[in-house]
C-alpha cells in the first residue's frame, strides 16, 4: 500500500482512543444542544399539517385524537392515528418531568440530531472491518466526518420547522440499520427486540402514515444488509431469529396496523381510495409526479444539494463529496464499497427520476403498482434514503482516501469537508432556517409563544359539559386555525379545539364540507336565517370567534383567507357587525380578544326526525326552496323507497348538449412535442406508436377523441416545425411499415394533408358511430369544429409564411381549402338552439303525481319571468307571478303521470350586444342589419370591438354571426376581462380566422372565467391590402340558461308523528348511550355525524331507561342531554349487553352526511328501551393494545433480564 | 443439504455452460468482425467523440445515443479487458466539465447532460469491477 503510516498508527492507543471518544462526545453533545439556541424560553414551532400540539398539551391530544378512531374535527369520520399513542404517552412522561413544552421539543430534536450522528459513526466503524484491516485512527476521522455529512447535509438541513411525526426518520433511519447490523453480523437477538422497541414508541414511522418513507427506506436497507452478510461478511443468515422479529414485529404494532389492514380493505375506505383508486394512481400521483418531475436535477443529487432552492457560496464546495467517492472506486475493489456503490446509485435514480427518458418512462411506470402513488412526491420521499446510502459510501471513501493519501492531504480534505459542511449549515446550527416567517404573512414567525388567555379558552371549551360542535371564526381557507402568541408569533394549524379539547369544530372553507360553498354563499347573499339553518344541520351549538387584529386584516393579506375573503367579512371590523346579525348570544369573552357564543336554534347531535323529505341533494329542501321544512327534519338523498304521499323534491337535469362543453374543454388545442422528421428512419414507428395507443384507447371515448386530435395537431405541427417540407403533386399512398423504401415519402406536405384529412373523416365517422349519449356526441362535433377552425388558420399561416414559391403556395391553398370543406360537410355541424333547453326527471312510480314547478337562477340573479315557460309533456306551464322579478320563479303546478316525462324550459333569449356600440379604428358602415367593417392596413390594424352587456362570470355563452370577407382573412376573438391580484387582465379565449367569399354562419360557444368582469367580440383584419373590408350580419352573444328546475310533490298536510322522548348521553366520541321512552310508532333517528356503515346501533330492550338528570334539554323535553364522560376503555365493554343491531338496509345517509336509522317496534324494542350507538371498529383497539403492549414488555424484559447465552 | 447444494451447482454450471453454448458464436463473431485488435484505436475515440458531440455540440437529448455509447462502451471493455479504473477516470473528466459549467450556468440542460453520462458510466464501472 502506498502510504507512509508510521506503525503506531495502526494500532490506536489508550491514549488516543480516550481522545476519540471525547471527540465523539463533544460533537454528540454539540449536536444535542444545537436545537436549545433555536427558539426563545417559551417559544414553539407549532402548526402545519400535523398541527404539533401533542408537544404542547400531550394529555389533552391523546384524548382528544389518537385513542379514538373517528376524528373530531368538523362533521367528523373515520380517522386512525393509533399509531402514535406511545410516542405521546413517553411525551406525557417526559413532559412530566420537564414541565417546559419548548424543552420538550429541544430535547426531542436535539436527540434527533446526536442519535442519527452516533449512528452513523458506528455503522461506518462496523464497515471499516471488512474495508481495512489496519485499524487507523484514519477510521475514525471518517467514521465521524461521515457522521458529520449525515447530520448536516444541506438536503437534511431543511425541514426541520414544524416537522411531522414522519421526520423522526431522520435518525431511525440510521439507527435501525445499525441495529441490524448488529444483528445480523453478531447473531444477537438483543438488538434486534431493541430496534422493535424503538419501532414501538416511533409507532408513526411504521404506520399507514409513513408508507412512503418506510418502504423508500426498509426494503432497500434490510436487502443491502442481507447482502452484506451473505456475500461480504460470509456468514449464515439467522433465519430462525428473522422469523421471530417479523412475527415480534406484527405483534408489536398490530395496534395500529390490524385496524389500518381492516381499512384498506374495506371498499370505500380512505385508505383503500388513496391505495387502489384510479384517482389516487393518476390524478394524484402520476401527474403530481410529472410536474415536479422536470425541477429534479442529476447534478444536485450526484452532489446531495437540496433541489428547488438557491444555491449559497459553500453548497459549491460539495463537489468535494463525488470526486472523493469516484477516486474511491479508483483506488479500492472492495466488495462492500462496491455494494454500497449499487445502492447509492439505485436510490439517486429514485431521488432524481431524470436519468435518460427511459429511465423516467420507467419511473411513471411504476405507478402501475397500486399504492405507487404514494412516491408522488418522489424527491421528498427519497432524500433520507438517498443521504444515508451517500454517507454510508462517503464514509468509506474518506477511509479509503485517507489511507492511501499523505496525512497532510488527508488534513486538507477533512478540514475543506469540514468547512463546507459547516459553512453551508450556519443557518441551521444558528436556527434562521427554522426562525420562519408565515407564508404570506406580514412577518409574523413561526415560533409562538402561547398566549395564557388562550389557555383559559381551551379551558373552558374542554369543560363546557354539553354536547355541540363548534365553529372558529374569522373563516379560513384551508382546515386552518390562526391564534396569534404573546411574542409576535402565530399558531397556524389545524384546530386548537379539535386537537387539544375533544369537541368538533369546524375551522376554515375545507372543514365545512360538503357544505362550504353553500355557506360562503349564504354569507354573501347575507341569509342570516339560512346560516341558522346550517348550523343547525351541523349540530353547530357555538361560535368561537377570535377579534385579533394580528390574526386577520392587514397581517395576513392573502393565504391562508384569499378564498374565503371573497365571501366573508373582510375586516375584524366588519366581521364584528356579521356576528352581531347572527342569532347566538355570547355566553363568554377572554380578556378582548376571544369570544365563545351559543347558536340560538340548535338542533342537538342526536334526534328523532319530525319530516321527512326524500329530495335530489341535502339542501335543496333548506336553501333553494326554503319550503319553511321543520328544523328536525330529516333529507334524504339515496334511493329510498318512497311511500305514496311522502315528500319529494326533485331537481330535473339540463340534458342540454352544451353543457358537456365543461370548463371551455373543447377550446383546448393540443400543442404537441414533435421529435421526428417525417423523413427519419424512425418515423413509422412513432406512426405505429400513434395506431397503437388509438387502439388502446378505443374503450373511454374522451380519450380517444383526445388521442385522435392530438395526433391530427400533430400532422399540423409537423409542417410548422419543418418549414422546408417538400410540395410533392402526387398523390400520396401510405407506406407499409415493411415498404422500408418508401419511408421518405412521409416527408411531404401532401403526405401530411392527406393524413390529416383520412384521420379526421375516421375521427368523424367513429364520432358518429360510437355508443355514446346525443349530448355527448354533440359536444364531440363541437370540439372537432372548432379544432378543424383552428387547424385551418394554422395551415394557412404556415402556407403565408413558408418560403415555397407562388404556384406551390397558391396549390397549397387550394388543396387546404378542398380538405376543409370536405371535413365541415363530413361534420355536418348545425347551429345550435337554446331556446329551448331540454331537462331529464327520473320519478319512483310512487311518486308520480301533483307537482309544484320552480326554476331558479345559477347565480342568484333576478329572472324575468316573462322570458320563461315550461313545456311538460305538451303541458305549457306558465310563471305564476309573470311581473316580479325575482331569482326563483314558481310555475303554475303540474301533474306528473309518466316516470321519465319530457320536459323543455322555452326561453327567450336576450341578443347581450344590441346595446353597445363599435369601438375601433376605421369606418363602420351600417346596411340595414349588415355591418361592413374598414380598415386601412396603412395606419392601423387594430380592429373593431363590441362590448357584451350583462357578462357574468362563469356562464356559457353563445357567440353567433354571419361573414362574408372578399377573400381576405377575418381574425375573430372573444376576449373577456379577468380580475387577478387586484388588476384588471384581459384575457382572449381563441382567434378563429376565418375566410369566405359567400355568406356564411359562424358559431362560437365559451364559458366565461370564474373571475371575469366584462367581455367583448372583437374583430380584425389579416390581409396585406392597404383597405380591407369585411361584412357581419346577426350578430348574436346569447347567454346559454343553465336554471335549476325543480319539482316539489303536493301532499296532504300530514298528521304530527308521535316522536319518542330521547335522552343521549356520550361515553366517548365513538360511543353513545341513548335512552327512549314512549316509542309506539316507527321514528328517524338522526345522528349528525359523518356517515359510515361502521356506526352500529344497538337497540337493548332488556334494560328499562332509569331516569337520570339531564344537564340540558331541547324541544320541549322531548331530547335531553345526560352528563357526558369520555370513558376510553368504555368500548370494552359493550361486547356482553349490546342488545340487537338494527339491520344496515335501515341505516341510511341523511342530511346529505350523517346517520339516519328508521327504528319500528319490531326492531326488537318496546315503548321503553336504550339504543347504544358504536363505531364498530373501536373495539377491537382494546385487543390490538394489549397484544402490543404485552409485546413490548416482554421484549423489554429479556433486553434487561436476560442474560444466559446472550443470544 | 449437500445434495441440495450440490444440485445448485449443477444447475448453475449447467446454464453456464449452455448460455456460453448459444452466445459464443455471437461473441466470435464480434472479436473477429468488430473488436479487433485493429479496430481498437478506432472504437475509443468513436466513443469519445459521440460523447464531445453530444456534450458541447448537441442540444437533443436522445435515448439512443445515450444506451448506444454506453453499450459500445460495456461491449469494447468486455473485448477489449479494459479496467474500471478507466471509466471511472472518465466519470471524473465528466464531473470537471460539469462541475465548471456548473459554476457558471448552473443546473442548465448541459449540466444535466453531462450529470447522466456520469450515472451511466458510474454504473458501467461498478459493473465492471465488481466482475474483476
Amino acid at each position: 500500500m502506498d502510504c507512509a503510516f508510521h506503525d503506531s498508527r495502526h494500532y490506536p492507543t489508550v491514549e488516543r482512543m480516550k481522545r476519540n471518544i471525547l471527540a465523539i462526545s463533544v460533537i454528540t453533545l454539540f449536536l444535542f444542544l444545537i436545537p436549545f439556541f433555536w427558539f426563545k424560553p417559551g417559544e414553539l414551532d407549532l402548526g402545519g399539517d400535523s398541527s404539533r400540539l401533542y408537544f404542547y398539551d400531550p394529555i389533552a391530544y391523546l384524548h382528544s385524537q389518537p385513542l379514538y378512531g373517528i376524528t373530531t374535527s368538523g362533521i367528523g369520520g373515520e380517522s386512525i392515528s393509533y399509531y402514535s399513542i406511545p410516542f405521546i404517552v413517553i411525551l406525557a412522561a417526559v413532559k412530566s418531568i420537564v414541565k417546559s413544552p419548548t424543552i420538550l421539543v429541544n430535547i426531542f430534536q436535539g436527540l434527533t440530531l446526536s442519535i442519527a450522528f452516533l449512528s452513523c459513526y458506528f455503522i461506518i466503524k462496523e464497515f471499516a472491518k471488512e474495508l481495512s484491516k489496519n485499524k487507523t485512527r484514519y477510521v475514525e476521522w471518517a467514521a465521524i466526518l461521515s457522521g458529520v455529512y449525515y447530520v448536516l447535509s444541506p438536503t437534511l438541513i431543511l425541514g426541520w420547522d414544524k416537522a411531522i411525526l414522519t421526520h423522526y426518520q431522520f435518525f431511525l433511519n440510521p439507527l435501525m440499520f445499525l441495529l441490524l447490523l448488529k444483528f445480523l453480523t453478531k447473531d444477537n437477538i438483543k438488538y434486534l427486540f431493541t430496534a422493535l422497541l424503538i419501532s414501538f414508541i416511533f409507532a408513526a414511522n411504521f404506520s399507514f402514515v409513513a408508507a412512503p418513507p418506510f418502504f423508500a427506506f426498509y426494503p432497500l436497507a434490510i436487502l443491502f444488509l442481507l447482502l452484506y452478510v451473505k456475500l461480504i461478511v460470509k456468514k449464515p443468515l439467522p433465519i430462525w431469529s428473522i422469523g421471530i422479529g417479523l412475527l415480534m414485529f406484527l405483534l408489536i404494532h398490530i395496534f395500529h396496523l390490524g385496524p389500518q389492514v381492516l381499512s384498506l380493505f374495506s371498499g370505500g375506505s380512505e385508505i383503500n381510495t388513496a391505495v387502489f383508486s384510479d384517482e389516487a394512481k393518476y390524478s394524484r400521483g402520476l401527474s403530481y409526479f410529472s410536474a415536479i418531475a422536470p425541477s429534479i436535477k442529476a447534478s444536485y443529487s450526484l452532489m446531495n444539494l437540496a433541489q428547488m432552492t438557491n444555491l449559497g457560496i459553500y453548497s459549491f464546495g460539495f463537489i468535494i463529496f463525488p470526486i472523493l467517492l469516484l477516486f474511491a472506486f479508483k483506488w479500492n475493489k472492495s466488495r462492500i464499497y462496491l455494494l454500497s456503490g449499487i445502492f447509492f446509485l439505485i436510490t439517486l435514480f429514485f431521488v432524481t427520476a431524470n436519468i435518460t427518458g427511459v429511465g423516467l418512462r420507467f419511473y411513471k411506470s411504476l405507478f402501475d403498482i397500486p399504492g405507487f402513488s404514494m412516491f408522488r412526491n418522489y424527491f421528498g420521499q427519497w432524500i433520507f434514503v438517498f443521504t444515508f446510502f451517500y454517507t454510508i459510501l462517503l464514509g468509506q471513501a474518506l477511509m479509503i482516501a485517507f489511507e492511501k493519501l499523505r496525512t497532510k492531504y488527508s488534513i486538507v480534505i477533512s478540514l475543506v469537508a469540514v468547512i463546507v459542511l459547516l459553512g453551508n449549515a450556519i443557518p441551521f446550527i444558528n436556527g434562521n432556517l427554522v426562525n420562519k416567517i408565515h407564508h404570506e404573512s406580514k412577518n409574523i414567525k413561526v415560533p409562538n409563544k402561547i398566549d395564557p388567555e388562550y389557555d383559559n379558552v381551551l379551558f373552558y371549551i374542554r369543560n363546557i359539559p354539553h354536547d355541540g360542535k363548534f365553529i372558529s371564526l374569522p373563516l379560513m381557507g384551508p382546515g386552518y386555525q390562526i391564534v396569534s402568541g404573546e411574542n409576535g408569533g402565530a399558531y397556524q394549524g389545524p384546530s386548537t379545539i379539535t386537537y387539544l379539547t375533544g369537541k368538533n369544530d369546524f375551522t376554515g372553507y375545507d372543514g365545512l364540507m360538503p357544505f362550504n360553498e353553500t355557506f360562503l354563499q349564504l354569507v354573501k347573499t347575507n341569509d342570516i336565517s339560512g346560516i341558522n339553518r346550517l348550523f343547525a344541520l351541523l349540530n353547530i351549538k357555538y361560535v368561537f370567534y377570535n377579534s385579533d387584529p394580528k390574526i386577520y386584516d392587514d397581517t395576513f393579506p392573502k393565504y391562508p383567507y384569499d378564498h374565503v375573503r371573497d365571501y366573508m367579512p373582510k375586516t375584524q371590523a366588519e366581521y364584528k357587525k356579521f356576528i352581531a346579525k347572527l342569532p347566538i348570544k355570547k355566553i363568554k369573552s377572554f380578556g378582548n380578544k376571544y369570544h365563545i357564543y351559543e347558536v340560538d336554534n340548535f338542533l342537538p347531535h342526536i334526534y328523532a326526525a319530525d319530516n321527512i323529505v326524500h329530495a335530489s341533494d341535502a339542501l335543496t329542501p333548506y336553501f333553494v326552496l326554503d319550503s319553511k321544512e321543520s328544523i328536525r327534519t330529516v333529507v334524504f338523498t339515496d334511493d329510498v323507497p318512497t311511500e305514496k304521499n311522502a315528500p319529494v323534491v326533485i331537481e330535473a337535469t339540463n340534458i342540454n348538449p352544451l353543457n358537456e362543453l365543461v370548463n371551455n374543454y373543447h377550446l383546448h388545442v393540443h400543442e404537441p412535442f414533435i421529435s421526428r422528421r417525417p423523413d427519419d428512419i424512425l418515423y413509422p414507428l412513432v406512426i405505429a406508436r400513434e395506431k397503437n395507443t388509438l387502439r388502446s384507447k378505443e374503450r373511454i371515448p374522451s380519450d380517444y377523441l383526445d388521442y385522435s386530435m392530438l395526433h391530427l395537431s400533430k400532422r399540423v405541427f409537423e409542417l410548422e416545425k419543418y418549414k422546408q417540407t417538400p410540395v410533392i403533386y402526387e398523390k400520396f399512398i401510405e407506406p407499409k411499415l415493411w415498404e422500408l423504401h418508401r419511408w421518405k415519402n412521409y416527408y411531404s406536405w401532401k403526405s401530411n394533408l392527406t393524413r390529416y384529412e383520412s384521420g379526421m373523416i375516421a375521427l368523424i365517422y367513429w364520432i358518429s358511430s360510437v355508443d355514446i349519449s346525443v349530448s355527448n356526441r354533440n359536444a364531440m362535433k363541437i370540439k372537432v369544429d372548432q379544432n378543424l377552425s383552428q387547424h385551418e388558420a394554422h395551415i394557412g399561416r404556415i402556407i403565408h409564411e413558408s418560403d415555397h414559391d407562388d404556384k406551390s403556395k397558391k396549390y397549397l391553398i387550394s388543396q387546404k381549402n378542398k380538405i376543409f370543406n370536405n371535413l365541415y360537410q363530413s361534420l355536418d355541424i348545425k347551429p345550435n338552439d337554446i331556446s329551448r333547453i331540454p331537462y331529464a326527471l327520473t320519478l319512483p312510480k310512487e311518486a308520480m303525481g301533483e307537482y309544484e314547478v320552480f326554476l331558479k337562477s345559477e347565480i342568484d340573479e333576478s329572472l324575468e319571468p316573462q322570458a320563461y315557460l315550461i313545456n311538460l309533456e305538451k303541458t305549457i306551464l306558465e310563471p305564476q307571478n309573470p311581473t316580479s322579478n325575482t331569482s326563483l320563479i314558481k310555475f303554475a303546478n303540474a301533474n306528473i303521470v309518466h316516470q321519465n316525462p319530457n320536459i323543455a324550459l322555452h326561453y327567450n333569449p336576450k341578443n347581450l350586444i344590441l346595446d353597445s356600440e363599435w369601438v375601433g379604428i376605421g369606418t363602420i358602415e351600417e346596411h340595414n342589419d349588415e355591418t361592413i367593417i374598414s380598415v386601412d392596413n396603412r395606419f392601423s390594424t387594430g380592429g373593431y370591438s363590441r362590448k357584451i352587456n350583462d357578462y357574468n362570470p362563469s356562464m356559457q355563452y353563445l357567440v353567433t354571426f354571419d361573414y362574408y370577407t372578399e377573400g381576405i382573412d377575418l381574425i375573430f376573438n372573444l376576449k373577456e376581462k379577468q380580475r387577478e391580484k387586484n388588476k384588471n387582465l384581459t384575457s382572449a379565449y381563441f382567434n378563429k380566422n376565418l375566410s369566405s367569399r359567400i355568406w356564411t354562419t359562424s358559431q362560437s360557444i365559451v364559458t366565461s372565467a370564474a373571475n371575469s368582469v366584462g367581455g367583448y367580440v372583437h374583430f380584425s383584419i389579416n390581409s396585406d391590402k392597404d383597405i380591407a373590408k369585411l361584412h357581419i350580419r346577426n350578430l348574436s352573444v346569447i347567454e346559454v340558461p343553465n336554471k335549476k328546475l325543480f319539482f316539489k310533490k303536493i301532499v296532504p298536510a300530514q298528521k304530527s308523528i308521535p316522536l319518542p322522548e330521547l335522552q343521549f348521553k356520550k361515553i366517548n366520541p365513538t360511543m353513545y348511550n341513548i335512552k327512549v321512552s314512549n316509542a309506539r310508532d316507527p321514528y328517524t333517528l338522526v345522528f349528525s355525524e359523518s356517515f359510515s356503515d361502521k356506526w352500529k346501533l344497538y337497540i337493548d330492550s332488556s334494560s328499562i331507561p332509569n331516569s337520570e338528570p339531564a344537564t340540558v334539554s331541547y324541544f320541549n323535553g322531548q331530547i335531553k342531554e345526560g352528563r357526558h364522560t369520555n370513558s376510553f376503555f368504555a368500548n370494552s365493554k359493550i361486547e356482553k349487553n349490546k342488545g340487537v343491531s338494527i339491520s344496515e338496509e335501515n341505516h341510511n345517509m341523511g342530511n346529505g352526511y350523517a346517520n339516519a336509522w328508521t327504528i319500528s317496534p319490531t326492531d326488537g324494542g318496546k315503548e321503553n328501551y336504550e339504543l347504544n350507538l358504536v363505531f364498530e371498529p373501536q373495539r377491537y383497539i382494546y385487543l390490538y393494545l394489549i397484544i402490543s403492549t404485552l409485546t413490548a414488555l416482554s421484549l423489554l424484559g429479556y433486553i434487561l433480564f436476560y442474560k444466559k447465552n446472550n443470544k | 443439504m449437500k445434495n441440495k447444494v450440490l444440485e445448485y451447482k449443477t444447475f448453475f454450471s449447467k446454464t453456464r455452460i449452455i448460455t456460453k453454448r448459444i452466445f459464443q458464436p455471437s461473441y466470435d463473431l464480434l472479436q473477429k468482425s468488430i473488436f479487433t485488435t485493429n479496430n481498437k484505436s478506432l472504437i475509443y475515440p468513436i466513443i469519445v467523440l459521440a460523447l464531445i458531440g453530444d456534450i458541447f455540440f448537441s442540444t437533443n437529448k436522445s435515448d439512443l445515443l445515450f444506451f448506444g455509447v454506453i453499450a459500445l462502451f460495456i461491449l469494447s471493455g468486455f473485448f477489449y479487458k479494459i479496467s474500471s479504473k478507466y471509466t471511472f477516470s472518465l466519470c471524473l473528466i465528466l464531473l470537471s466539465i460539469m462541475y465548471v459549467a456548473f459554476l457558471f450556468s448552473g443546473a442548465s440542460e448541459f449540466v444535466e447532460k453531462i450529470s447522466v453520462w456520469i450515472v451511466l458510466f458510474m454504473t458501467v464501472g461498478i459493473i465492471q469491477q465488481w466482475k474483476e
